[in-house]
């Protein structure tokens, strides 16, 4: 049997703040977050947790690594409580929340490392010893000596990963460690986190981009409203579709609601659903159709579209993706 | 309570001593600031009655010394150290949530007490250099040199590090209100006037209404003050050498186990909220 690193039963959180309706009457706001959280992540996996904004990533992060305390429930990290044993938790966790905001923009990357290697308690020739072997890992020699305010976002963003692995802990949170990195940055990162693997880490990750969770993870949850809707491996949720495919189409407008609703009756589709991108040439529509056969839904799709007088970049039929599992148990696209 | 590790504390201060030298303007201001309290009851004196030699005469009726610019200039440089050391730990904290490294310091297993620790050894590092260089210079100019080569300069200093004790429980305290209440100035504001006012900075205690002294002699920056003047002046105590001593080494207990105790609570409230790192 693995070891099981993290473990979690039925995690509730509810956050309650007050909201001022007059100079002297506020009124109490209460936000779920957390709707009974169960789920269990193996040693030595790279675990990947999707979920749109809001959907309760960062509250289940940050129980997990001891910064909020639950409501209901338990969590387990490596053994230990997340509540009463916070601090032998603390002691085995490499974190990357927040990005460039963790950082300490008037020291430099190296005086970044040492000072939070150091409340690590590592001892010091241990800790520059280390250091320069994350120096050297992710390759940034050439800007660790500088101040970080003089970093791009990608440096920052690397450096707070550089400072996730200075205590060599067995379990590494990071959360969105792509998200401000060029394309080339992003695909180095993603062999170091593969690597960091291979060496025997376990990698807990949330990410907004779906390849990535797919290249990435050996096992997915997929987080919505507070709630654990799906999980397992890339392949055992594309499994879960049962035989749907996907439909994909760039189109040229700028409200597709009326549209998205239209293809929703077509018969044989799933799910539909819409993201925007704005470029040079205008916003580009990006729809997403789940369906059991595309072969049988384009025609009515593209007459639906031309009905709608929108321009079409491109259609075509794909292979179901990750992002089609989340579409289709959220309703929604990540992007 | 688990070992407090020195490569912990010695980072905290390490980073905020890097971090303050890389702002030049800091360095240069903080010199200043003791030289400026020293022109305060010159200018005072001169302002109330003229001449010091008149203000000095009144003001022996009082505080049974001749030596007013001296009672103040010592008064005030001990109360701008004991509200550094007061408002330090709270204002880093607040600074930290601003700039977003809070979280990240209470992600690391580090104790509250050695967060407090690299960042009041920081504070006195750079509020003593500050200070005694500044009161060494006041003092040659003043013609006071003589008062701060004596031994009961030490016995002074050692009751100024003693009431520092305290004290540290009192900026656990406002580290906690930090935490909680996030816009702290209003507060701080108003605690600093406050603590002006009672602690005899500027006057001897006995012009205050007894109840306000009762109050006063709670706060341990008052017994600093009164008994480092005691000892220099070769005043009054505020009730006599033993008991002041006795009561500023139970404040040494009472205190800080105050502070850590309010810390931990509204740290562990915090957590609750996740309101950690939000301001």
């Amino acid at each position: 049997m693995e070891n099981i690193v993290i473990e979690t039963r039925n995690l509730r959180k509810v956050y309650t703040s007050k909201e001022r309706v007059g100079l002297f009457k506020s009124r109490t706001k209460r936000v779920e977050a957390l709707r009974g959280v169960s789920l269990n992540v193996y040693e030595n996996e790279i675990f990947g947790l999707l979920g749109p904004n809001g959907a309760g990533k960062t509250t289940l992060i940050k129980i997990l690594t001891t910064l909020l305390i639950p409501d209901e429930g338990w969590a387990r990290v490596l053994g230990f409580d997340v509540v009463r044993q916070a601090d032998e938790v603390r002691k085995r966790l490499g974190v990357m929340l927040m990005g460039e905001r963790a950082l300490y923009w008037k020291l430099t990357g190296r005086e970044n490392l040492e000072f939070f290697g150091s409340l690590y308690k590592v001892p010091g020739d241990i800790l520059r010893r280390r250091i320069q072997e994350i120096i050297d890992f992710l390759g940034i020699q050439d800007f660790v000596d500088r101040l970080v305010e003089t970093y791009s976002s990608g440096q920052k963003v690397l450096l707070a990963f550089a400072k996730a692995l200075v205590n060599d802990a067995p379990l590494i949170f990071l959360d969105e460690p792509t998200v401000a990195l060029d394309p080339a940055r992003s695909i180095e990162i993603r062999r170091k986190i593969k690597q960091l693997r291979e060496e025997g880490k376990t990698i807990f990750l949330t990410t907004h981009i779906m390849n990535e969770a797919e290249e990435l993870c050996d096992r997915v949850a997929i987080i919505d409203e507070g709630k654990i809707v799906a999980m397992g491996t890339p392949n055992e949720l594309k499994k879960t579709l049962r035989g749907m495919s996907a439909l994909e189409a760039d189109l040229f407008g700028n409200n597709l609601n009326p549209l998205v609703d239209q293809i929703q009756r077509i018969e044989g589709v799933n799910r539909v659903a819409v993201s925007y991108e704005t470029t040079e040439r205008g916003t580009i529509c990006r729809l997403r159709i789940l369906c059991d056969s595309p072969r049988d839904v384009l025609p009515y799709v593209i007459e639906l579209i031309l009905q709608n007088k929108l321009r079409i970049h491109y259609i075509k039929p794909t292979e179901p993706t990750l992002e089609d599992v989340f579409l289709y148990y959220t309703g929604k696209l990540l992007r | 309570m688990r070992n407090l590790h020195l490569e912990a504390i010695k980072a905290v201060f390490k980073a905020r001593y890097k971090i303050y030298i890389r702002y030049p303007g800091w360095a240069i201001l903080n010199i200043m600031f003791p030289l400026f309290l020293t022109v305060i009851p010159l200018l005072l004196a001169f302002g109330v009655t003229g001449s010091i030699e008149t203000t000095n005469l009144i003001f022996k009726r009082y505080a049974n010394t001749e030596d007013f610019v001296f009672y103040v200039l010592l008064g005030s440089t001990v109360w701008s150290l004991s509200t550094m050391i007061i408002w330090d730990f709270g204002m880093w904290l607040y600074e930290e949530m601003e700039i977003g490294t809070l979280e990240q310091l209470f992600l690391a297993p580090i104790h509250t007490l050695e967060l407090l620790f690299g960042s009041i050894l920081y504070t006195l590092v750079i509020s003593l250099t500050n200070t005694i260089g500044g009161i060494l210079i006041a003092s040659l100019l003043l013609g006071y040199i003589h008062i701060i080569l004596n031994v009961r300069f030490l016995l002074a200093l050692a009751v100024i590090l003693l009431g520092f004790i305290p004290l540290l429980g009192m900026s656990l305290f406002f580290g906690a209100l930090v935490l909680k209440i996030k816009e702290p100035w209003a507060f701080f504001n108003f605690l600093t006037a406050l603590l002006v006012y009672i602690s005899g900075v500027f006057y001897p205690l006995a012009v205050l209404p007894p109840s306000i002294r009762a109050i006063a002699i709670l706060f341990p920056a008052t017994l600093q003050i009164a008994d480092a003047r005691a000892i220099m002046l070769d005043i009054e105590y505020v009730f006599s050498p033993e008991i002041d001593l006795l009561l500023l080494l139970a404040y040494t207990i009472i205190w800080p186990l105050f502070g850590l105790g309010m810390f931990e609570k509204i740290k562990y409230e915090a957590r609750k909220r996740g309101s950690i790192g939000a301001y």
